[in-house]
């Protein structure tokens, strides 16, 4: 086939992952704009927990939301969280949950959290290369401790790479959100302060109230817990009674 | 020299909310012993389900291992685990399906908690034979075993009484089985979980 070149992008960089004349993946970039609209997704690390928080957007009024968990665990020790297409996320948790079997099975031991990124990573870099296919809408974050314990939260996006983060965020307003949190994150946070921070940050731009939110604390060694209805109220409660009394930072 | 599940002498009972599953500890070859304090009973799926298996170390242990990380996988994806039947069904269809194939040769008692806390047993061939029963036993001492069973078994049991009835199958083991098996691992499954005891 022929293709124009002086343009930007001729018609055949938005079908195809291939290249345009000055280097850029179209539909990768596309697919980071889909993550952009996705929901608020917040991650940190404490200095012995893990939180993942994130946006619950309303559903239709008949519609039973039970079976809708935004928070998913891929293993007894990594949980994930995403933002942007929730079917797409939805093949990438099921490849990671086998992928974890896959790994105790032949290895007898649990797969670190970098292992887990470093694979859904590489699935999401193999549509961005072969077949044909688009990219996944989906940036994903895995959180999890290490069989030696630490405590591990990695990032991975459209473009199949997978970074390792302090404290993150994605989805929508995404940019405001960490800038949030580099104005606020400090290491060596205590578990309530992690959680606290977690839900701040999310305030920034989401409703507030238990509906809108969903909160994962991971602990080394524990089952991964989703905070109830009334632990979360309790601390949105916290944080608005502190926003009234005194100037919030 | 093609798979032996003869010499691993595995027990099955079951009362209303518990089963209990014991095996000899013995793993050998020929006239050589090669340990006596082998584990041939797998707890899955957060202790809720024991399955005792015998056949060579090879099969049994790449069989209670596959089925283990597959009941794992479906907890994972679905939040819940695999009832008792069904999990026999997926050991009985792994079986059949790998007969042609490459087979497993193992024979097993799978027995386990449903979570209305109902107890059931199932025990399959290696070609995938399947059946549920309130007792079962695999290798040569089921010749023995059964009728030990069939003599002192009843429904609805204690777990005590049951005990009782798996110590008098290992006995008329001890008593009448050529080979010596010093050691048995017991393992019940109760609503609170898998405890470990020995015969």
């Amino acid at each position: 086939y022929t293709q124009e070149f002086g343009g930007m992008s001729s018609s055949y960089d938005r079908a195809l992952t291939i290249f345009s004349p000055d280097g850029h993946l179209f539909q990768v970039e596309y697919a980071m704009e889909a993550v952009n609209r996705g929901a608020a997704t917040v991650g940190l690390m404490g200095s012995d927990v893990i939180v993942l928080a994130v946006e619950r957007r309303a559903a239709p009024k008949l519609q039973d939301t039970r079976t809708v968990r935004k928070i998913v665990r891929l293993d007894q020790h990594i949980s994930l969280a995403f933002a942007g297409l929730s079917a797409d996320a939805r093949v990438l948790i099921d490849q990671a949950r086998v992928e974890c079997q896959s790994y105790r099975l032949t290895v007898e031991d649990a797969p670190t959290v970098e292992f887990v990124a470093r694979f859904v990573a590489g699935v999401q870099q193999q549509y961005t290369q072969r077949g044909g296919r688009r990219p996944f809408g989906v940036t994903a974050m895995l959180a999890g401790f290490d069989p030696d314990g630490t405590g591990r939260l990695f990032q991975t996006d459209p473009t199949g790479i997978y970074t390792l983060w302090r404290a993150t965020a994605a989805g929508n307003s995404s940019k405001n959100l960490m800038e949030y949190l580099e104005k606020n994150y400090t290491d060596g946070l205590a578990e309530q302060e992690a959680v606290v921070l977690a839900v701040k940050t999310l305030l920034e731009v989401v409703e507030s109230g238990v509906g809108h939110m969903e909160v994962c604390v991971m602990r080394a060694g524990q089952p991964a817990e989703t905070l109830s209805d009334d632990a979360l109220s309790a601390v949105i409660a916290e944080i608005e009674a502190a926003a009234a009394g005194g100037g919030d930072a | 020299e093609f798979g032996c599940t003869d010499m691993d002498s595995v027990i099955g009972v079951t009362g209303d909310n518990f089963v209990i599953i014991a095996a000899d500890a013995s793993c050998a070859r020929s006239i050589l012993v090669y340990k006596q304090d082998e584990d041939k009973i797998v707890s899955m799926d957060n202790d809720t389900k024991l399955m005792g298996v015998a056949g060579d170390t090879c099969d049994r242990v790449r069989f209670s291992e596959y089925v283990d990380r597959n009941l794992a996988l479906h907890l994972m994806r679905w939040d819940r685990p695999m009832g008792v039947k069904a999990s026999a069904s997926f050991c009985r269809t792994t079986l059949a399906t790998a007969l042609r194939q490459g087979p497993f040769q193992v024979n097993l008692l799978l027995g386990g908690l449903d979570t209305d806390g109902s107890a059931s047993l199932y025990q399959m061939d290696y070609f995938g034979t399947m059946h549920k029963n309130a007792f079962g036993a695999l290798g040569y001492g089921a010749h023995f075993v059964l009728s030990t069973l069939d003599q002192h078994y009843r429904e609805g049991m204690s777990v005590e009484e049951a005990m009782e009835v798996v110590a008098k199958c290992v006995q008329v083991l001890r008593t009448r089985f050529l080979i010596n098996l010093p050691r048995f691992i017991v393992k019940t499954c109760t609503p609170e979980g898998v405890t470990v005891s020995e015969l």
